[in-house]
């Protein structure tokens, strides 16, 4: 067995991991809190990703395009709350629904403004690492120590600040966090936008590796989606180890037997997972996701 | 019923769905090809939704797999004829219990799972038979696979019918199927199977309490739209003589979910008045231009907030004056026990 190539698909796993736990990072907070599947999630990567792609094609530094992509998808993210989907929050299938009318809508509202072909951001990071005999590029490096640093801060915030245990008691208990003064509204609202940040800095991440194109995010929202599933929907923990599998697998599978497999293989966990445990790696307790 | 009424008045009673028949050779006769496209279409999308519905309109459960097992009908069809030369009938035959087996074999392992974990499953069964099909030799990969049966002619005495006659005979047969179906379900909806998948659908629990086996009832239901499904995919295989995996896709799915929401899920004629609405919109009037995608996401949006019981629905709120209205609201709090 080829290390060097062992370890290329591992730091490659890596950052999949990294990009996909962000993603279902983003999703957990949305369909922990709010009960909203968000099929929606997919374009506002999208976004985040032709933000950052056109900021920088504005001479703007990669990483304060970063912010400012995060910054204002976190802002229409609120928006799209308040607008569309508090009206709907009674009925949680019709926040699915409204979920696919905004993805109608953003497919569209992205093809008229950025165009079908691909945009290319140049790396802001491409030095190489040669480790041994394997080469790392700092790039894949960097995206797992930025999503580590996130993930870190987010915990901190969900643990060690009011509004985060605000937005924990709000995901526990709904009610009890109304009979306590929890603006749940506002918190509600706060969590979508995190969500809907998240989505972005998952674009910005893709959008140092991949070509920016409108079929971008459909793999890493499914993949999300799986990985929602895998670690537990509702459990941030189980999101991130969840993604770790994910992404570990299908870097592992592409390199060791093929990219076909690699497609379906998470399939084949996500079917395993529903038979044998679908309360997911790490279980909320029965009330949520009844 | 707002529209039962209409039924009686137009002096068909039960036998309404002949009417759409009559409808659809009313249309060839307008020798329109443009008329003559959009009302097959129409047909095609009708039953698409009417798949839908099925599972989710009357049984509660949110599915996204019908443009998936409609795919697999069209390939198992299109490949027996192909690749085995097996006999046009025969291999939709095959076409069609491929989709039924693929729903026992989904049903079996989701439906005792709650909304979201079933509807991702069936999501999942989209995108993996897409991902297969695209990679597989026998199905031309990316690049699709010939449609190479046809359905042949029919003979009724003096009068032959062409079936796959673009002039018309295609058209009469596709909706010739779509009345067929919407008939058969609409005795079904009379009859005690149905009558339990709605009970069902607006309180389990109750409905465990009567013996009621849940599973077993919405595996049927399942098993049966996917019949419809695999229909409407084979129908839409023969209309563009070839088919690839991007026919079936998330798009096309959308818009299934979109035109039946629209129309009014849970009511009969809810596809039939979303697939009008859509054709018309969409293909006729051509709202929007190139923002038409996003007009239709709108169009959603909207009516999920503030009609979310459909165009139907709302014609029947308004058809029967108050007790609509009252009915009308009693049925939007009940829609909270969807899917839950």
């Amino acid at each position: 067995m080829n290390t060097n190539l062992l370890v290329a698909a591992l730091v490659n796993g890596l950052m999949l991991a990294a990009v996909y736990a962000l993603v279902a990072l983003g999703l957990t907070v949305v369909f922990g809190l709010l009960d909203i599947v968000n099929f929606a999630h997919g374009q506002m990567i999208l976004i985040g990703a032709y933000l950052v792609v056109s900021l920088v094609a504005h001479s703007l530094n990669f990483w304060a395009a970063l912010v400012v992509a995060v910054v204002v998808v976190a802002l229409v993210g609120a928006l799209l709350e308040r607008v569309v989907f508090r009206p709907v929050e009674s009925v949680p299938i019709n926040g699915l629904l409204v979920s696919i009318g905004l993805i109608a809508i953003g497919q569209n509202v992205i093809r008229a403004v950025w165009g079908p072909n691909q945009q290319i951001v140049p790396p802001p990071v491409s030095v190489v690492w040669h480790v041994g005999g394997a080469t790392v590029p700092m790039s894949r490096v960097v995206i797992v120590a930025g999503s580590v640093l996130v993930l870190g801060a987010l915990s901190l915030f969900l643990y060690r600040t009011r509004a985060g245990k605000a937005l924990r008691a709000t995901a526990q208990n709904r009610d009890a966090a109304e009979l306590v003064g929890i603006p749940v509204a506002r918190v509600n609202n706060l969590a979508f936008a995190a969500g809907a940040g998240l989505a972005a800095l998952a674009g910005g991440f893709l959008a140092m590796q991949f070509p920016v194109e409108p079929l971008l995010a459909d793999s890493p929202l499914v993949m999300g989606f799986i990985v929602l599933i895998l670690g537990g929907a509702g459990s941030p923990l189980g999101a991130v180890l969840g993604a770790m599998v994910i992404g570990l697998t299908e870097s592992l599978c592409t390199a060791l037997l093929s990219s076909e497999a690699a497609q379906i293989v998470p399939f084949v966990i996500l079917a395993l997972i529903l038979f044998v445990r679908p309360e997911g790696i790490v279980r909320i307790g029965s009330d949520r996701w009844v | 019923m707002g529209v039962a009424a209409l039924r009686r008045a137009a002096g068909l009673g039960r036998l309404w769905p002949l009417a759409l028949v009559g409808a659809a050779i009313a249309v060839v006769y307008t020798e329109d090809p443009v008329w003559i496209t959009l009302a097959t279409l129409a047909a095609i999308w009708t039953l698409w939704a009417t798949s839908l519905n099925l599972i989710w309109g009357y049984s509660g459960q949110f599915s996204m797999a019908q443009t998936g097992l409609g795919m697999l009908s069209a390939y198992v069809a299109a490949i027996l004829v192909h690749s085995y030369d097996t006999s046009a009938y025969a291999a939709i035959l095959a076409g069609l219990g491929a989709s039924v087996a693929a729903s026992a074999l989904i049903g079996l392992a989701a439906l005792r799972l709650r909304g979201f974990y079933f509807a991702i499953m069936t999501l999942a069964f989209l995108l993996v038979l897409s991902a297969v099909l695209e990679n597989l030799a026998l199905a031309g990969r990316t690049t699709g696979i010939v449609v190479a049966y046809r359905l042949g002619s029919l003979s009724l005495g003096p009068i032959t019918w062409d079936l796959d006659s673009r002039h018309g005979g295609f058209l009469v047969a596709c909706w010739t199927v779509a009345a067929g179906v919407l008939a058969l379900i609409g005795r079904l909806t009379r009859l005690r199977f149905g009558k339990l998948l709605i009970a069902i659908r607006d309180d389990p629990l109750l409905a465990t309490s009567f013996g009621v086996d849940i599973s077993a009832y919405k595996i049927g239901a399942f098993a049966m739209s996917a019949i419809i499904a695999g229909l409407a995919g084979i129908l839409l295989s023969l209309y563009f003589r070839y088919i690839t995996p991007s026919f079936f896709g998330f798009d096309t799915l959308i818009n299934v979910i979109v035109l039946l929401v629209i129309g009014g899920t849970g009511r009969l004629v809810g596809p039939l008045v979303g697939a009008a609405v859509y054709v018309a919109l969409i293909d006729y009037f051509r709202i929007g231009g190139d923002y038409r995608q996003g007009v239709f996401g709108a169009i959603l949006i909207l009516t999920v907030i503030f009609a979310p019981q459909g165009l139907v629905g709302l014609l029947a709120g308004l058809r029967s004056g108050r007790a609509g209205a009252l009915r009308t609201a009693a049925l939007k709090r009940f829609a909270g026990i969807y899917n839950r």
